[in-house]
């Protein structure tokens, strides 16, 4: 942990509001980021993230080590994202938008695809990335929320097990074997991709060669 | 699975997160939120106006003033927004303002520099004395354009008290001009975003003790930029038009024109 970021949490615990700004600040987009995987929508993980900020300084003295902080406000916004998400299908307002799917980056997407045929192979690549990630977000958007956590915390905050389990309030086997679960879809859905990669630069190669 | 699978699931996750990213303006708003939650839940949370200033949300309401408020005075702000209660279009945003503060409010399309509107709220602001006592309450609606969001509009009716209190604290305009039966002022201050383990410059640290720079942590990268903002008052109703997009107060005084111009 960074020195400057140590000396704001601490004075956060003693009650200094400038210093919870500055954390906030310091650990929002991350967080945030965080939450939109968890939700899948842009405004679910505005509420999560504010909500997991309200109950950081509300319970900010039960905090003892300024060098769990991250663990501890990652935990913090897993139970209140799976509380958001259980309260919504309660109200039968779930849904899984996915990243791809919100309006800024279907413009990026947009533009992309618009400079492919300007600039050559590097934006096929990426129309064909953005194509990939849009297949795999559908199919973390299939999985339950426990899931998506997992994954998340394990490849993205890489929390071992053991943290997971304590974080997510679950026995470490019932971890591993969500993990498991979890990352054979990816990885299926990741295989299917390849090969559908390396058929599509195949097909790229010999349009190539007919041009010459 | 092996472990190339797993760095290559790795990898997908985070270049789609990284572009997921928390716009600074919006970033603020939020955190104002979670002050005002957290002085509902315990009561004991209270937000200075210069912090508030800091947040482009709060800056709506009491530019250029951001030197201490005795105590008993007005002393901080707070407004709520949801990206739920974002209003689409400007015609719907005006009939909602006059809804709240009556006839004669214009939201227009477009601004002179060619934005064009995005989304917009109508909220109540809260005032609260140093003691942390309610002071009372007054509508406002906000208007952001151009893609990124870069200019907002804000029109507002703050109670008598505040505005008085505002032309008597305020620091000196950087920019004045008559027109159209109103007196435009404009302010310019200088901030630097910093990523959260970066340190500023000695020089940079004067600046600030000097009140000549404003110093924040967590942006990706540093970023210097110049806060505009311009504002004039027409019997209660207040209105200021800011940025944080580096436009010089020449074109800031010329969009605040031109919204003048349009309107007729």
């Amino acid at each position: 942990m960074e020195e400057n970021n140590r000396a704001y949490i601490m004075q956060m615990i003693a009650g200094d509001e400038a210093a919870f700004d500055e954390v906030y600040r310091s650990c929002s987009g991350k967080l945030y980021r965080m939450a939109y995987f968890i939700t899948g929508s842009r405004s679910d993980s505005e509420d999560v993230l504010q909500e997991t900020f309200v109950k950081c300084f509300l319970h900010r003295k039960e905090l003892k080590d300024p060098e769990r902080f991250d663990s501890w406000i990652c935990q913090i916004l897993v139970r209140t994202a799976w509380r958001f998400m259980k309260r919504k299908k309660g109200r039968g307002e779930l849904s899984y938008d996915g990243i791809l799917e919100c309006e800024a980056d279907t413009g990026m997407a947009e533009r992309i695809r618009r400079d492919t045929g300007s600039t050559g192979e590097e934006p096929l690549q990426k129309v064909m990335e953005s194509e990939q990630a849009e297949e795999l977000w559908r199919a973390v958007g299939g999985l339950d929320v426990r899931y998506r956590t997992v994954i998340l915390l394990y490849y993205y905050n890489d929390y071992s097990i053991r943290q997971i389990a304590r974080m997510t309030g679950t026995l470490e086997g019932t971890v591993k074997s969500r993990l498991h679960k979890a990352r054979s879809l990816l990885k299926n859905q990741l295989l299917k991709e390849t090969a559908g990669q390396k058929e599509a630069e195949s097909k790229g190669k010999n349009r190539r060669f007919c041009h010459e | 699975m092996n472990r190339a699978d797993d760095r290559q699931i790795s990898q997908w996750i985070r270049n789609s997160l990284d572009t997921g990213q928390l716009d600074s303006s919006r970033r603020e708003t939020i955190l104002a939120d979670i002050h005002q939650q957290i002085r509902k839940e315990s009561g004991v949370m209270k937000i200075s106006k210069r912090k508030m200033v800091l947040a482009i949300a709060a800056a709506v309401m009491l530019t250029g003033t951001i030197t201490a408020v005795a105590a008993g005075r007005i002393a901080s702000l707070y407004s709520g927004t949801s990206r739920k209660d974002a209003i689409g279009t400007a015609a719907e945003l005006e009939k909602q303002a006059e809804g709240k503060m009556g006839d004669g409010i214009f939201i227009p399309e477009e601004l002179a520099d060619g934005s064009r509107y995005q989304e917009g709220y109508v909220m109540e602001v809260e005032a609260f004395d140093d003691a942390g006592n309610a002071a009372g309450t007054y509508p406002e609606a906000t208007a952001s354009y151009g893609e990124n969001g870069g200019i907002h509009l804000s029109v507002s009716e703050p109670m008598a008290e505040l505005l008085n209190q505002e032309q008597q604290e305020r620091k000196t305009p950087v920019a004045e001009e008559a027109y159209d039966g109103v007196v435009i002022s404009g302010w310019a201050d200088n901030y630097l975003f910093l990523p959260p383990d970066a340190k500023p410059s000695e020089e940079d640290v004067k600046l600030q003790e000097e009140g000549k720079l404003y110093i924040s942590y967590g942006s990706a990268e540093e970023e210097r930029k110049v806060f505009s903002n311009v504002s004039w008052t027409e019997g209660e109703r207040q209105y200021l038009l800011f940025t944080y997009e580096n436009k010089d107060m020449e074109e800031m005084l010329e969009i605040a024109k031109g919204y003048l111009d349009s309107r007729k």
